[in-house]
């Protein structure tokens, strides 16, 4: 697709998500929230799993940290849900980075072990908090969770799904086109260098400590936003949200929409989501089709969805050419 | 103190036993099987169904341990195989996939319901030493034990141990000397399997027979295989029982909630400062 094309369907998608929404209804809207929190998050995954050819088991322990370090900040420290917002972005950088750097030295399935004991971890370390003695015993909010408040712009209080829409759309937006801005500038070269081959990489000057560790900074700090967006999403936050389950759904959503792009992050994100709320209403067994559907993904789609579709687009452009001629 | 110290032998025996199939699997096919304790699990039900059917339970232990070294292996025939691109990523993907499936699968066919599980050894605790241990736990022991050995013989002494050995150095240059790697391969998930069913048996009769049974142990018996390297086997099965032990004196000493994270405390700690793990090999960097 060219750029101008591209462009333009994008604007569709995007007039078309500013419509539609209110004449879907509450839990339609709420579903349509959930798939635009995962696509954030997903996005910071595309560019450590596509990017930089990382392997994280551990994603949600980085959204869990954006949750409740937003939660945290929204009712100890009294700040507003917009502050909270950024913040959250860069507590889940800061984490990401201070993951990163104990990892430098990790590879493949090595990194996959490490990511999965982080995630597994950081639940099991929050419930238990109590029993560290360290700071207050209560500071996790125990068993019941954090319940942080609603955010309000004035006297408007974002408290239907409807109003939270519009206000994860917007996010939404930026973040994809940050990604794009980051992943075609020189770090997103320097990063696809380094998956190619770290030491070829470094040959040509690529800084690849560097590049590696603040690839997990950027998908920690999309984890963040992700986190402190579904902290509000919930209404309650407690750890069972964050379960290995939700890392493996995330890189199930970077697998099914194409690993490489960051509008493959969205179209994962919604797909897998649709595919939950399709799935929830047949069976209560969610994680074998869930994990057919992610060996189906695995073993058949190259590419992912937005690969296939462009690879159909270009055959169809070459039979046009061929005709023309 | 000791009595700690032998039951955190027990429990980190049956991670040693799940650990060497990790490794097992690793330096075959150099991938991390995330299934393992799945497929362990579902060979488990296998033995409990057969056993609740009125089978002796040695005969409903062979059967179970026969679907382990049958479904291990096709892992790795149908499904690694089959991946177009078989790249670490996908390759832990796939792993992770039928983590969820075959958890899927054994809910869908044996339930959600916890079940006591026969001990395969009965009778009143032994007491020797001034300790005080069933006589399962003392079995558990054995067959650890067991395990060792077999497993240091076979790779010694048979012609098979040999072959593994060739195909996890060099894939390329064993087919060059015309060794069957495939059917090794598929040989050492197969033995693999076995050893995950056996583990599952194991550690039944102590936590309950359910579906999300092996998931904690799969994770320590993780911890185990890094910590000991994820090349060598003995290392694995060395640090499968230091992690038990370990384990169990922070919860006899300090508390019992900080056992498990304890255990990924060590992880951590050994892949950032030890990444080949205290008797692996230095992981090879792939050009």
């Amino acid at each position: 697709m060219t750029a101008t094309r591209r462009n333009a369907a994008g604007l569709v998608v995007l007039a078309l998500a500013v419509l539609v929404p209110p004449a879907l209804g509450e839990y339609r809207t709420y579903v349509l929230c959930l798939m635009a929190i995962y696509a954030i998050g997903s996005i910071g995954l595309t560019v450590l799993v596509g990017h930089g050819g990382m392997i994280s088991l551990g994603h949600a322990g980085l959204v869990c940290v954006g949750a409740y370090g937003a939660s945290l900040l929204m009712i100890r420290a009294d700040v507003s849900f917009w502050l909270a917002l950024p913040l959250a972005t860069a507590i889940g950088m800061l984490v990401g980075l201070a993951l990163g750097y104990p990892f430098l030295k990790l590879d493949g399935p090595y990194l996959a072990i490490a990511t999965f004991g982080f995630a597994v971890a950081l639940p099991e370390v929050i419930n238990r908090w109590s029993a560290f003695g360290v700071g207050d015993p209560a500071l996790f909010g125990g068993a019941l969770g954090l319940n942080p408040p609603s955010p309000a712009i004035g006297s408007l209080i974002i408290n239907t799904s409807l109003r939270f829409w519009y206000v994860c759309l917007a996010v939404l937006v930026v973040a994809v086109l940050l990604a794009r801005r980051i992943l075609s500038s020189r770090w997103g070269q320097d990063l696809r260098a380094y998956r190619q081959s770290p030491p070829a990489a470094s040959a040509y000057g690529v800084r690849t400590r560097r590049v590696r560790v603040w690839s997990f900074a950027v998908a920690g700090g999309y984890a963040g936003l992700c986190g402190a967006l579904l902290a509000h999403h919930l209404g309650a936050v407690g750890t069972s949200s964050f379960s290995l389950t939700l890392s493996i759904t995330f890189l199930m959503m970077v697998v099914i929409g194409g690993v490489e792009s960051v509008a493959g992050a969205v179209v994962g994100a919604v797909a897998v989501v649709a595919l939950q709320e399709w799935l929830t209403g047949q069976t209560s067994n969610l994680q074998l089709w869930y994990g057919v559907a992610l060996l189906l993904a695995v073993m058949f789609l190259r590419g992912g969805v937005v690969g296939m579709v462009q690879a159909r687009l270009r055959r169809l452009r070459h039979r046009d050419e061929a005709e023309h001629a | 103190m000791m009595q700690y110290v032998a039951s955190g032998l027990v429990s980190g025996g049956i991670y040693a036993t799940m650990a060497i199939g990790i490794v097992l699997i690793y330096r075959a096919s150099g991938v991390i099987n995330f299934a393992h304790g799945e497929l362990a699990t579902f060979g488990t039900f296998v033995v409990f169904a057969c056993w609740s059917a009125g089978l002796p339970l040695p005969l409903a232990l062979l059967i179970g341990l026969l679907v382990g070294a049958v479904a291990s292996p096709c892992i790795e025939a149908f499904v690694l195989s089959g991946l177009r691109r078989r790249t670490h990523l996908t390759e832990v993907m796939a792993t992770v996939a039928l983590f969820l499936a075959l958890n899927g699968l054994t809910l869908a066919v044996f339930g959600e319901e916890t079940h006591e599980f026969p001990a395969l050894v009965t009778g009143p605790p032994i007491e020797a030493f001034g300790l005080v241990m069933s006589r399962q736990s003392i079995l558990v022991l054995v067959v650890v034990a067991g395990l060792t050995l077999i497993m240091a013989a076979m790779f010694r002494f048979t012609r098979l141990g040999a072959a593994m050995r060739a195909v996890s150095e060099s894939r390329e240059s064993a087919e060059l000397a015309g060794l069957p790697v495939r059917r090794i391969v598929w040989s050492v998930w197969a033995v693999a399997g076995m050893a995950g069913v056996l583990a599952g048996v194991l550690i039944a009769p102590i936590v309950y027979l359910n579906v999300n049974m092996m998931i904690d142990v799969l994770t320590k018996a993780l911890a185990g295989a890094v910590v000991g390297g994820l090349t060598s086997v003995s290392g694995a099965i060395t640090a499968g029982l230091l992690l038990g032990v370990g384990e169990s004196l922070v919860a006899g000493y300090v508390s019992t909630q900080l056992a498990t994270p304890f255990v990924f405390l060590v992880l951590v700690l050994a892949l950032v400062v030890r990444p080949q793990g205290l008797f692996g090999s230095a992981p090879k960097v792939k050009l």
